[in-house]
């Protein structure tokens, strides 16, 4: 196991290196010189500014754009490996500064609204599953296919409207105590809970089926004890893997949540900077968020193994 | 294992404690600061808030937060004021003395001094470089204590006005730099001193300069909030999580004013205008054609219906309330049927009885670009469409991210676009760019060497009003030639509660600007 895992992590500097550099030659693609909209954005805060050349030249200068790219991009994999990730062009200070602060917040959001997710979805997967074609089943099914298809910022949105309007229980936006995290984490983990719940209903549904089951209840095992300790842990099996899946789609979804809660995570601070092409935060957050998804797909995998010894892993 | 009643017994309680504190927040929140009137204002900011920096962030630092201040400022018919500068003179074409207050103190007690200001300026020229193009100084001189002498590249008349630029606000040297020569914690003469800025939050916490030269501010605290969404905005103001906020959603407002909110749309010097892809090629290389279409929008209607009040319909580029504004300008005013005329003088008929015009065996058909990043462009250019349509051009909307539509948009094509004609108060800035054979905004090919030498003569050319005879020209032949469509000026929505007062727009600000006069009278109830 120790040397699977050693192997794993191996392969995930690969494809961290790979993101970032893919990263990097995409951006270069992306329409508008990247001076230009650096100086709009940054330094005249006027989207429609027209720049000289000479304007832009300097600026050029300044931020060292002008050299090819293959060099830019060696330059800042050089400085990254050794622990400078270079300094953001709309704020002038070192990326990592602006990373860090806003960090945990992504990831406080992020493990909360899973957890929530978790301890909604499967339970109320296990009793749809246990209680097939019954009120509750078809009632947590319809919850469920409604929010699979509402975008999150509608839900958002309600959200604001009812707990926050209308019922004046909980702050619309910012950042603080317990009462600001509860709309984002219902924002972020419903959409997640929907899809956790629909696939353990099936997957339960599946394993409640299988042979070894009908042995235990002709053995006289309480219906309960045989959920529990038999038919759930093989039903988490496929339901693991999406979970760990969603966490890396969690992460995306937070761009929108950030903004529009004004929450202080990578997520906003991501699309912020792809908006102001500033390229050294941008290669920064994908490389934090390439170094989290990797993490959390081994550790998926690992938890895969412990669930089903079947599985062996080299 | 616990029993199973145990386990619904501590599901239960489990379920009252949340409920109660969940109450207990209620009632707090309901019953807190009950007390005193403070005069603290919490404002939502529209931008992010990434640094306070005033070299990068002049528009936070100098208009919103008030912690620096210019050497020169500007009245809200855009006539120049003094600021940190009582007087300035013209000594020659390219040299200018300017003669700083007496008496200021920056907010750590260090006082104001020329030398201050060579460092600062000089400090702001260096880090960007779109500055050294506005200012256009080549260097600066320390005379004495309280003087100081420029020079720049070329005779400029706009130089004082450049100075009003919010990136120039004045820092002391001794100021938090990092390593870099990025001004951490700005250090300014403004009525506002920075108390602490919240990187990860974007939150700015400021307090009062008691020792402010022009009087104390009767606000004790201000705190600018970043909410970039708009609808997040209109709903922060509405619970009162913010006193003040603008730019909301223009469904919002009739909603808003309902609540007993103050909501007030003050036009700024920012205009939204057609331009169009080449001038010296068909279909636009007519003049009548480019009049026709200026005929046929409704301004009115867009302005009142399509945009809810938040735009007024424009006749040239310069609202009439500024300084600058010629008055006397001949409108087009909505004439769908003169439009029809001027397209049929320039040759187009509707050959098939299509609805659509043609000539030459080619269609009047063409894409109008626009960009989603200002909210009233995209039903702007619907309705133009429509407008379009009724006297037999046929009109494509797209939109897409405004450095994306130079690569896409053709000869054919127009866009429509938001400009602001004063970064500066100063007609210069914009005319030059727009309307000079070789302005930096001119990509469609105007080129009037009458309109050149008038440009070119208005930048030295130092007596105001003979500058204004100038660009009062200069706008006449805009109107006239039609190079450009002016539609509508930008008007913002400012939303407060009834308890702030003393609130005074001034159209010089990029997007909003606070005054020190801004008080709070009352406590700040919140309704429902």
């Amino acid at each position: 196991m120790l040397r699977y895992i050693v192997k794993r992590l191996a392969i995930a500097v690969f494809v961290i290196f790979g993101t970032s550099a893919l990263t990097f030659f995409l951006l270069s693609l992306t329409p508008g010189d990247t001076a230009v909209i650096i100086i709009k954005r940054a330094f005249v805060g006027d989207i429609e500014y027209n720049p000289s050349i000479v304007e832009v030249k300097a600026t050029k200068d300044l931020l060292g754009l002008g050299n090819p790219l293959y060099i830019q991009y060696l330059q800042w994999l050089i400085n990254a490996l050794h622990g400078d990730f270079g300094r953001s062009y709309v704020t002038g200070r070192p990326v990592l500064d602006e990373i860090l602060p806003r960090l945990n917040a992504t990831i406080e959001l992020a493990i909360v609204a899973a957890a929530f997710s978790l301890l909604v979805a499967i339970p109320l997967g296990v009793v749809s599953a246990v209680r097939q074609n019954s009120g509750i089943d078809y009632l947590s099914m319809a919850i469920a296919t409604f929010f699979v298809a509402m975008p999150n910022f509608w839900v958002a949105l309600i959200l604001i409207l009812i707990f926050s309007l209308y019922l004046d229980l909980l702050p619309a936006t910012g950042y603080g105590g317990i009462e600001h995290l509860i709309l984002p984490v219902i924002t972020l983990g419903a959409g997640m809970a929907a899809i956790t719940m629909r696939l353990t209903r099936s997957s339960v549904l599946e394993v409640l089926r299988l042979d070894y089951v009908r042995t235990a209840r002709a053995k006289g095992l309480d219906e309960r004890r045989i959920i529990l300790r038999h038919v759930l842990k093989n039903a988490m099996i496929p339901v693991i893997t999406v979970v760990g899946l969603q966490l890396a789609h969690l992460l995306a979804g937070t761009v929108i949540v950030e903004t529009i809660f004004a929450w202080p995570g990578i997520g906003k601070l991501l699309i912020d900077s792809v908006n102001a092409r500033d390229i050294p935060v941008i290669q920064g957050c994908v490389f934090f968020i390439a170094i989290i998804v990797s993490l959390v797909t081994l550790i998926t995998d690992v938890i895969y193994r412990f669930l089903d010894p079947r599985i062996k892993y080299e | 294992m616990l029993s199973r009643k145990r386990k619904i017994g501590i599901g239960i309680a489990v379920c009252l404690v949340l409920l109660s504190s969940m109450i207990l927040m209620y009632v707090e929140r309901k019953t807190a600061s009950a007390s005193e009137i403070k005069q603290n204002l919490v404002v939502g900011e529209m931008w992010p808030i990434r640094t306070v920096d005033p070299v990068r962030s002049g528009t936070l630092v100098k208009e919103k937060a008030m912690i620096v201040e210019t050497l020169v400022e500007a009245n809200p018919d855009f006539t120049l004021k003094p600021g940190l500068a009582e007087s300035w003179e013209q000594i020659n074409d390219t040299q200018w003395k300017f003669y700083l207050r007496k008496g200021v103190k920056f907010h750590d007690g260090t006082e104001f001094t020329a030398d201050a200001v060579k460092w600062s300026i000089e400090n702001a020229l260096n880090k960007s470089p779109p500055l050294k193009a506005l200012t256009l100084i080549k260097s600066i001189e320390v005379l004495d204590k309280h003087t100081l002498l420029f020079t720049t590249e070329n005779p400029y008349a706009a130089f004082p006005a450049s100075l009003v630029h919010s990136s120039l606000g004045i820092v002391s040297p001794t100021s938090e730099i990092d390593d870099k020569g990025n001004i951490i914690k700005p250090i300014g003469t403004g009525p506002f001193k920075l108390e602490r800025f919240d990187i990860a939050t974007g939150t700015l916490y400021l307090i009062r300069n008691d020792d402010y030269w022009s009087g104390k501010p009767r606000l004790e605290r201000i705190i600018i909030k970043a909410i970039p969404d708009p609808a997040s905005r209109a709903i922060s103001v509405e619970k009162g999580e913010v006193d003040f906020t603008c730019d909301v959603p223009y469904g919002e407002i009739e909603r808003l004013k309902r609540l007993g909110l103050k909501v007030e749309l003050h036009a700024t010097a920012r205009v939204y205008q057609l331009t169009f892809g080449n001038l010296s090629d068909t279909p636009y290389s007519d003049v009548r054609v480019r009049k026709a279409i200026s005929y046929a929008i409704d301004r009115e209607a867009i302005s009142e219906r399509t945009l809810h009040g938040s735009a007024e319909p424009a006749v040239g580029p310069i609202m009439p309330t500024l300084w600058w504004a010629n008055r006397n300008l001949t409108e087009y005013s909505y004439n769908p049927e003169r439009a029809k005329e001027l397209l049929a003088e320039a040759g187009w008929r509707d050959v098939d009885g299509d609805g659509i015009l043609e000539k030459d065996g080619e269609e009047f058909s063409v894409t109008l670009y626009t960009y989603p990043e200002r909210p009233a462009l995209q039903p702007m250019a619907e309705a133009i469409q429509a407008m379009l349509k009724d006297v037999g051009i046929k009109v494509e909307v797209r939109v897409m991210e405004y450095s994306a539509i130079e690569k896409h948009m053709t000869d054919r094509d127009m866009k429509l676009a938001s400009y602001s004609v004063a970064m500066v108060p100063d007609p210069d800035y914009y005319f030059r760019k727009m309307f000079h054979s070789k302005g930096d905004y001119n990509k469609w090919g105007y080129s009037n060497s009458e309109m050149d030498s008038l440009l070119e003569h208005g930048l030295m050319t130092f007596d105001a009003d003979k500058r204004k005879e100038v660009y009062d020209r200069v706008q006449e032949i805009a109107l006239d030639e039609v190079p450009v469509i002016y539609v509508a000026y930008y008007k913002v929505p400012v939303v407060m509660h009834d308890y702030v007062k003393g609130f005074v727009f001034n159209p010089v600000a990029h997007d909003y600007m606070l005054n020190l006069e801004i008080y709070i009278e009352g406590q700040k109830t919140r309704w429902r």
